[in-house]
């Protein structure tokens, strides 16, 4: 089968490589219809993921039809159209019980790597490195899918184009999450950091949990302007003094919650930014392995005794955050991979009632084969490129 | 002379103190201890029958005590294939329902004996499982390899196999993540 595989740093190429082959009794093998490219994927991408190996194939988000069934699957049949999450759930651990599906206790084989990196092991995770599992990811014709009754959500009604429900995958349950871990009440305002995909998904989110007013802020033209097409206060942070602009819109007081949507590769608020130009030289010097500026101003414009919420991934060390800050005012800080499969069915009952069509995100459809230069495309924000998404022959 | 010289001849000097013991041959055993525990997700009784089922023992505590012998195949420890002799005793400990005791001997090289004991979880989380392995090395390339570093990699093979032995327990399946593809192999040319 054709696939996209990492060869290195901004080095990913479409390659032949061994189809996917049933191993497991709970495994189904998915034939994908459509997948995407995701943010975290660029992490990747740049290098910034460590256990990364020469030929491993990416990809989380990805739909399509069951080809193969395991002995032990009783939910999902041949033939059925699916979508499939980007965490591994086992279902039957003490965490998958709680309904937190990204911490499953048993779908990760190299747990103990994790465990030395991060003192637990989260949940297995599709074409995200040897760290979280080495399972590979769907950004290919056909891919293997663990424990597929547990995570599948068949979707039956073919008139539903893959493009509405494939960010039921990650996007859209990610910035729902990191909506709902706000805890929005009456008159809020949420301020979400980061406009790319997944901050657009969590400024819809917040607007569907009751937000009074939600501020996004980039400096991408055409993704703030995204975002004020649909409701939100968009501010272009390199025109305005954030922290400023923040407190004179919410008169003094903060926003009610921060989300911070960027991530371990925030480019910090332009020249004037010491703390831009600080990160990029630890990090290179591999004194540091993130870069947070989005965090630090997150907790920084928080009002007092409010909520930073990450859904941007962070992978390692984080300097100069301040602590002391989100301590004196007394933050809640809230953050996580996914839980998917608690989102689901909700979410999908959303997309059918027409209250959100996520895939006004797209701006950008290729062929798999093409991926290599959408990966690029969508590194450098070139042409308008927002959300890529590739189709399999 | 400087830090990093200091540091080159210590390392030089272990490198050849541990040379040394290996030409040296038996010497003194090695005892090592190691201790790991994990909560399983299922109430006790079950994973009690578990157990007792001759069956199912292969495929968990028994693969988790017989962690230790994963010890030898890693690098610095290797035998001959087909020179193992594994022989397995299992029997309940003290009469309680709750305890489990493993005893196996690895040739004479290797002495591995371990006790395994199931304690109910507070609140119904299930049950917690805790396997202490006890190592012996009376010859063999196991004495050369320093004490801090054959428990840390006891405790590591130790855990890793009851972290496998769990997942079988609760999902009826060891993760397995080799499909043929992304398993960091280049396609071949």
């Amino acid at each position: 089968m054709r696939a996209v595989c990492w060869y290195g740093r901004e080095d990913v190429r479409v390659e032949t490589v061994p189809d996917p082959a049933l191993v497991n009794p709970h495994d189904v093998i998915v034939r994908v219809t459509s997948t995407a490219i995701c943010g975290s994927d660029l992490h990747l991408y740049g290098g910034f993921i460590p256990t990364m190996r020469r030929g491993d194939v990416l990809g989380h988000e990805f739909m399509g039809r069951v080809v193969e069934v395991g002995r032990d699957v009783k939910k999902i049949a041949l033939g059925q159209r699916v979508v499939v999450p980007f965490t591994i759930a086992c279902g039957s651990c003490f965490f998958c019980h709680r309904e937190l599906w990204s911490l499953c206790d048993n779908t990760n084989p190299n747990a103990a790597i994790a465990e030395a990196a991060y003192g637990s092991s989260p949940s297995g995770l599709f074409g995200y490195s040897h760290m979280m599992g080495g399972y590979a990811g769907g950004q290919a014709e056909y891919v293997r899918v663990p424990f597929a009754d547990v995570g599948c959500l068949p979707i039956e009604d073919d008139a539903i184009p893959d493009e509405k429900v494939l960010f039921l995958t990650d996007i859209f349950p990610t910035g729902y999450m990191a909506a709902e871990l706000c805890e929005i009440g009456e008159g809020d305002t949420i301020a979400v950091f980061g406009a790319g995909p997944v901050g657009l998904m969590a400024a819809a989110s917040a607007q569907l949990l009751g937000a009074h007013r939600v501020i996004v802020i980039d400096d991408v033209p055409e993704r703030l302007a995204m975002a004020r097409a649909r409701g939100a206060v968009a501010i272009d942070h390199r025109s305005v003094h954030l922290l400023d602009t923040l407190k004179d819109i919410t008169a003094g007081r903060g926003p009610d919650a921060c989300i911070d949507a960027v991530g371990m590769e925030a480019h910090g608020l332009g020249r004037a930014d010491i703390t831009g130009i600080y990160d990029k030289a630890k990090q290179a010097l591999r004194l540091e392995t993130d870069r947070p500026t989005a965090l630090r101003y997150a907790i920084m414009a928080c009002r007092k005794g409010g909520v930073v919420s990450a859904p941007g991934v962070y992978g390692g060390l984080l300097d100069k955050v301040p602590f002391g800050a989100a301590f004196q005012k007394g933050l809640t800080m809230r953050m996580g991979q996914t839980h998917v499969h608690r989102y689901l069915r909700p979410l999908f009952d959303r997309i059918t009632r027409g209250e959100i069509d996520p895939s006004f995100v797209i701006t950008h459809r290729v062929p798999l084969e093409r991926a290599p230069t959408a990966y690029a495309t969508f590194q450098r924000k070139e042409d308008g490129c927002v959300k890529v998404v590739l189709t399999p022959s | 002379m400087t830090p990093w010289q200091e540091t080159a001849n210590a390392l030089r000097d272990a490198a050849w103190r541990a040379r040394r013991r290996l030409e040296r041959g038996p010497t003194r055993p090695r005892l090592v201890h190691v201790r790991r525990a994990v909560t399983i997700d299922r109430p006790l009784t079950e994973i009690r029958d578990h157990l007792r089922d001759p069956a199912t023992l292969d495929a968990a505590l028994h693969h988790a005590h017989s962690s230790a012998f994963e010890l030898v195949p890693a690098a610095p420890l290797r035998v001959a294939p087909g020179s193992v002799a594994l022989e397995w005793t299992t029997e309940s400990g003290d009469g309680t329902p709750d305890r489990v005791e493993l005893e196996a001997r690895y040739e004479a090289a290797v002495e591995v004996s371990g006790t395994t004991r199931l304690t109910p979880a507070p609140a119904g989380r299930g049950t917690e499982v805790r396997v202490d392995v006890r190592i012996v090395a009376r010859r063999g390339r196991l004495l050369a390899l320093p004490r801090a570093a054959l428990e840390k990699l006891a405790s590591y093979r130790l855990g890793v196999e009851l972290g496998r032995a769990k997942q079988l327990l609760e999902s009826g399946e060891i993760a397995t993540a080799s499909t043929g593809s992304g398993d960091g192999k280049e396609p071949e040319a």
